[in-house]
């Protein structure tokens, strides 16, 4: 189970982060209001429940939100017929249609398989053909012979063999022990007993024999064995071809199918989800028909604060790797993919110490996802967000609609977490609800690292999907715990023939990750200074010379955490109108 | 147009065989047999002992083996057949061995004339090497060519023998034959005793003349005692060739030359191969004409029987032991033409054996070379086999080989000379296949052969490659198409043509493959 931890911050207004995940000020801040933190249960008639949720999710993006979901999972009990059928049964369908599609894959790649096998054996002929041809053609007659001495070698074992005891050459070679030499030797206009004796220099019953023997070599290959191999190669070729064009096709189908598959998760499938279920007290699967969905909605958009006198602040189009954040190899790395600078975001180093502290967990293969985060991932969080900022003209898409307002050039953004539990329940009388379960339902002011951070988990979760596809189709394999591309594990077992042509490089200690372990320490002590000289009751702020907000107590509290707390506000107030809360039990927000 | 050579094989030996065949060589009637199963009408009947002959209901079985048109010859006893003696020695000075061989021989002639055998061959000669006999322990009681005791011999010839031998260093220097001196000072020591002290001119000259008569004593006690020593035979050989000399005898003429004398050092020490086998040739041919004996006939003629069953008899070069080579007493086939010529019959011949020749080192080209021009009809069999001086080798001759051409080549100087009938057996050797190919060649050889076609002219059918022969070039397309596709065995997505175009088609009709197989070329 995913279990990804957001660094908290800064400290000292948010004390209950774990261990080496609070950020101190000027780090960033990842800390929601304590007002913009709630449980919301709404039940509802069926129906209701589904379309408020999607409404929320429509009206964030009207807000200027950008939203996605995370950690989807679902179980319907059996009893809920028409539903399991839909979503479980679908799933096995599905699960049965990947072991068809699978099988079809496995036929085509077994065919090409053969198909290859032989084509490979007619090419070798043809290669000896193609030789002998073009030096027929350069009238080479050493290069000729050269080029014959394969397929005369051939005709004298495996052909001119079954002519038996005493007629074969092999088998008299014994009593002639240069008369197989003496064969390959030959050419094509060696045609009489005489013109071989006066070649060769051989008795005449020697030569009487090779004659023959030559002849029949001549026309077996050019009546039989020539002709044969050059259709067949054709014939072999075109079918080859086209069960390799097959079995990318089948492939190709076989990815939406597992996806389609991989996305149907149930909640049982975690010891986590499955003690979930047997705690819930109303959750009754083999007696009433009900099925429960969860997951999360992440919205997030920048705010600005707001300020009478604001100060003028200069903006970049681009940041260079190197200010961005990027170590050498990462600057190298993306080099190679063409990538000189990187657009800019309100704040830099983009790339700081708790960008790469989430980065460490998403990479984790039991805590996290277990894929690898590239630079260009990286690159191409920071190149989305970027455009959020730009005139729609200057995006990517070069288009002038877009959703909501264009985002203010601020790295503080409202980060909105709603965990939603879904549950529709049937009642034996036959009649259907949902509960809209959202526990918490939280608002945080995020600064620009941990929204990147948040990205590349979404980045993540998408890669991860991709490499389950892999890893059904065989491209990527699962080592221990960690997933690598069959190529990179065979370039790992095998280096010297599968890497033969990559250099190995031993990766060179990184100078930028002692400067980062250097800074680890210098914050640790930081944090133990304050935590000692707290337990007296003097509050203590070192602050930290990042570019973040540092002026905790005059700004954070009194100005910005206003815009969470405002956003919670709306969402809360949204959800509760569209449930059909009354309004006189709605809590006023000041 | 008669056929002017029999083609045959060799039998094939009891004691060689594997305990599962053993009843296939059990006697002589199933040796005959073995032919009738190689395709050939004739066997060589390898004989290996002459109790062979001794077979209950052997005539009876002879006789139905002949309503079945089976031909056979014998061959007759042989060292090289096993055993610890060398069963006829012809060329035996040695009393016992040439009355024991004489009787065997005889024996040898009625049982294989009985049987309606068409030749009786023999080694000329297996007996030691004269060079070796210097370690031999031999008996002196010797013989005469005609088989009488040596000491008659001496008799006869005494006018010229005894003054020869006591002037011959070389036979006073063997052990035994003491020299005139020795009888000189025993006869001058008496006479002492007796009290003489001084001795005249005249007295010397007595001396002298009795010790002559004392030698003479001497030596016919000793030729006929049972007194061992060294090499004893030497003695007979050295006395008949002088005496062969003498008389001009055209074995001496034809095999050791006119114009030399064993009393030239030179050519008694170096040409042992020329007047050895002329005294080896004429004690086989006192074998076969005792009639001719001065004092009267002592033994059956074997001649007789010959004319009676119309049997050929054969010398055959005998197969020199490793050591032996160039040594044998009579190995060359030329002198044994020499020798059948001198025999009164028209029952006598040759056999030549290339790999016997080999391995005695004579070189069949040259020997042939040296034969006489028409006198090669006096080779009447052809021991034929893979061409070879390693023996007993008795190797398949291939279809199409060097060795098919050799022994053509050497065939056709012989018919030039000559051989214009006679028996080609391919002797076989052991193995599941010892014969093979061998009679599909020899018989190719024949029908070049009678047509007279010099070896440069042979065409691709001599060779087994002709449009018609075994080998043709069509059979072997037909095995080369069959397994064209061969090369591509093992390929997985088009299917093996194991079975040829038109077997693929069969096996789809429920032919099943080994079915197929078996029909595919008729």
């Amino acid at each position: 189970m995913v279990e990804i931890i957001y660094p908290v911050g800064p400290l000292p207004a948010v004390k209950n982060a774990p261990p080496g995940f609070r950020m101190l000020p000027g780090e960033g801040i990842n800390a929601a209001p304590f007002e913009a933190e709630k449980i919301l249960d709404l039940t509802v008639p069926f129906g209701q429940g589904s379309g408020l949720v999607e409404g929320l999710i429509f009206q964030l993006g009207r807000w200027g939100y950008e939203s996605t979901k995370m950690y989807e999972s679902i179980e319907v009990s059996p009893q809920f017929t028409e539903y399991y059928n839909k979503v479980i049964g679908e799933k096995s369908r599905i699960g049965a249609e990947i072991k068809n599609a699978f099988m079809s894959v496995s036929k085509a790649v077994e065919d090409f398989e053969l198909l290859e096998h032989d084509v490979r054996k007619y090419k070798e002929y043809l290669d000896y053909f193609q030789e002998w041809k073009k030096a027929q053609a350069e009238e080479d007659k050493e290069a000729e012979k050269r080029a014959m001495h394969t397929i005369r070698a051939m005709f004298v074992d495996t052909i001119d063999i079954h002519t038996g005891e005493g007629v074969s050459l092999r088998s008299i070679a014994p009593r002639w022990s240069t008369i197989i030499a003496d064969f390959l030797a030959l050419s094509d206009e060696d045609d009489t007993p005489e013109k071989i004796q006066k070649k060769i220099g051989i008795t005449k019953a020697e030569a009487v024999i090779l004659t023959t023997k030559n002849k029949l070599f001549k026309e077996w290959r050019d009546k039989l064995f020539f002709p044969t191999v050059k259709s067949r190669y054709k014939n072999l070729k075109t079918l080859l071809e086209a069960r390799r064009r097959s079995i990318k096709e089948y492939i190709d189908d076989l990815r939406p199918l597992i996806s389609r598959y991989k996305a149907i998760k149930e909640i049982r499938e975690t010891p986590e989800g499955r003690a979930m279920l047997n705690r819930i007290a109303w959750f009754h699967p083999h007696a009433q028909a009900m099925s429960i969905d969860t997951y999360e909605i992440w919205a997030w958009k920048p705010f600005v604060v707001e300020e009478v006198f604001k100060a003028p602040r200069e903006s970049y189009d681009t940041y260079t790797l190197k200010e961005a954040g990027f170590n050498q190899d990462e600057i190298k790395e993306l080099k190679k993919q063409g990538k000189k600078d990187i657009p800019a975001l309100p704040v830099k180093p983009i790339v700081d110490k708790w960008v790469r502290k989430i980065i460490e967990q998403i990479e984790d293969p039991i805590k996290g996802y277990g894929v690898k985060i590239t630079t260009m991932d990286i690159y191409n969080v920071v190149k989305e967000l970027n455009e959020h900022y730009l005139h729609p003209l200057r995006t990517a898409q070069q288009t002038g609609t877009k959703m909501g307002f264009r985002w203010p050039y601020s790295p503080y953004f409202v980060f909105v977490q709603l965990p939603v539990m879904r549950t529709v329940i049937k009642s034996p009388d036959g009649s259907l609800f949902e509960d809209i379960w959202i526990q918490p339902m939280k608002a945080y002011n995020s600064t620009q690292n941990i929204i990147i951070g948040r990205l590349l988990e979404v980045t993540a979760r998408n890669k991860k999907a991709e490499q389950d596809i892999s890893l059904f189709i065989g491209e990527s394999a699962k080592v221990g715990n960690i997933v690598k591309k069959t190529q990179d594990i065979l370039e790992q077992t095998y280096p010297e023939i599968y890497a033969e042509e990559k250099k190995q490089k031993i990766p060179k200690k990184q100078v930028t990750e002692k400067v980062e372990k250097t800074k680890d320490i210098v914050k640790d002590l930081r944090e133990k200074i304050a935590k000692f000289v707290d337990s007296f009751g003097i509050k203590l702020m070192i602050a930290y010379p990042g570019p973040y907000e540092k002026l905790m107590q005059q700004r954070m509290t009194k100005m910005m955490q206003r815009a969470p707390g405002i956003a919670f506000r709306d969402i809360d107030l949204w959800l509760k109108k569209a449930g059909g809360v009354p309004s006189s039990v709605q809590i006023e927000y000041r | 147009m008669n056929k002017q050579y029999t083609i045959g094989v060799s039998s094939g030996l009891f004691g060689a065989a594997q305990p599962e065949e053993r009843i296939a060589y059990a006697g002589i009637s199933q040796k005959a047999f073995y032919g009738a199963l190689k395709g050939v009408e004739f066997t060589q009947i390898d004989l290996e002992s002459v109790t062979e002959f001794k077979e209950p209901g052997l005539q009876e079985k002879i006789k139905r083996l002949k309503q079945l048109g089976i031909r056979f010859g014998i061959h007759g006893e042989s060292y090289a057949m096993g055993g610890r003696e060398v069963p006829l020695r012809l060329d035996s000075a040695i009393m016992d061995d040439y009355k024991r061989s004489h009787e065997r021989l005889l024996d040898s002639l009625k049982g294989a004339g009985e049987i309606g055998a068409e030749y009786f061959l023999l080694h000329a000669s297996e007996s030691l090497p004269f060079l070796l006999l210097w370690r031999e322990f031999q008996p002196f009681d010797l013989v005469d060519i005609w088989g009488r005791p040596f000491k008659d011999f001496l008799e006869q010839e005494k006018d010229w023998v005894f003054d020869w031998i006591l002037n011959q260093d070389f036979i006073k220097n063997m052990r035994d034959i003491p020299d005139m001196g020795y009888f000189k000072q025993r006869i001058m020591e008496r006479m002492m005793l007796q009290g003489k002290k001084e001795f005249s001119e005249k007295d010397l000259k007595d001396i002298e003349l009795k010790a002559k008569e004392e030698v003479k004593e001497h030596i016919m006690r000793l030729v006929s005692s049972n007194t061992q020593t060294y090499g004893a035979e030497r003695l007979a050989y050295y006395i008949t060739a002088k005496w062969m000399e003498r008389n001009k005898d055209p074995l001496w003429i034809n095999i050791a030359g006119e114009n030399n004398t064993i009393e030239d050092k030179e050519f008694r020490e170096k040409h042992e191969d020329k007047w050895v086998p002329a005294v080896a040739s004429k004690y086989i041919w006192g074998h076969f004409n005792p009639e001719t004996c001065p004092s009267g006939q002592i033994y059956d003629d074997p001649k007789q029987l010959l004319e009676i069953y119309k049997l050929y008899f054969v010398f055959e070069t005998g197969m020199a032991m490793k050591g032996y080579e160039k040594l044998m007493r009579l190995s060359r086939p030329l002198h044994m033409i020499y020798l059948s010529k001198q025999i009164p019959s028209k029952y006598f011949g040759v056999t030549m054996d290339f790999e016997h020749m080999l391995g005695a080192d004579i070189d069949p080209e040259q020997e042939i070379k040296e034969i006489p021009d028409g006198m090669a009809s006096f080779v009447k069999v052809l021991h034929l086999g893979w061409p070879i001086s390693l023996q007993p080798a008795h190797m398949p001759i291939p279809a199409g080989s060097d060795q098919q051409l050799y022994i053509y080549k050497r065939l056709y100087e012989l018919r030039k000379k000559g051989f214009k009938s006679g028996y080609l057996i391919f002797e076989r050797g052991g193995g599941k296949d010892p014969i093979q190919k061998s009679i599909g060649v020899l018989r190719k050889i024949v029908e070049y052969l009678e047509k007279d076609t010099p070896p440069d002219k042979l065409p691709d059918d001599f060779f087994g490659v002709g449009e018609t022969s075994m080998h043709s070039f069509r059979r072997q397309w037909n095995i080369v198409f069959e397994h064209a596709f061969d090369p591509l065995k093992g390929l997985i997505t088009h299917p093996e043509e194991e079975h040829t175009f038109l077997g693929k088609a069969a096996l789809g009709r429920g032919k099943r493959p080994e079915e197929w197989k078996k029909e595919e070329l008729r």
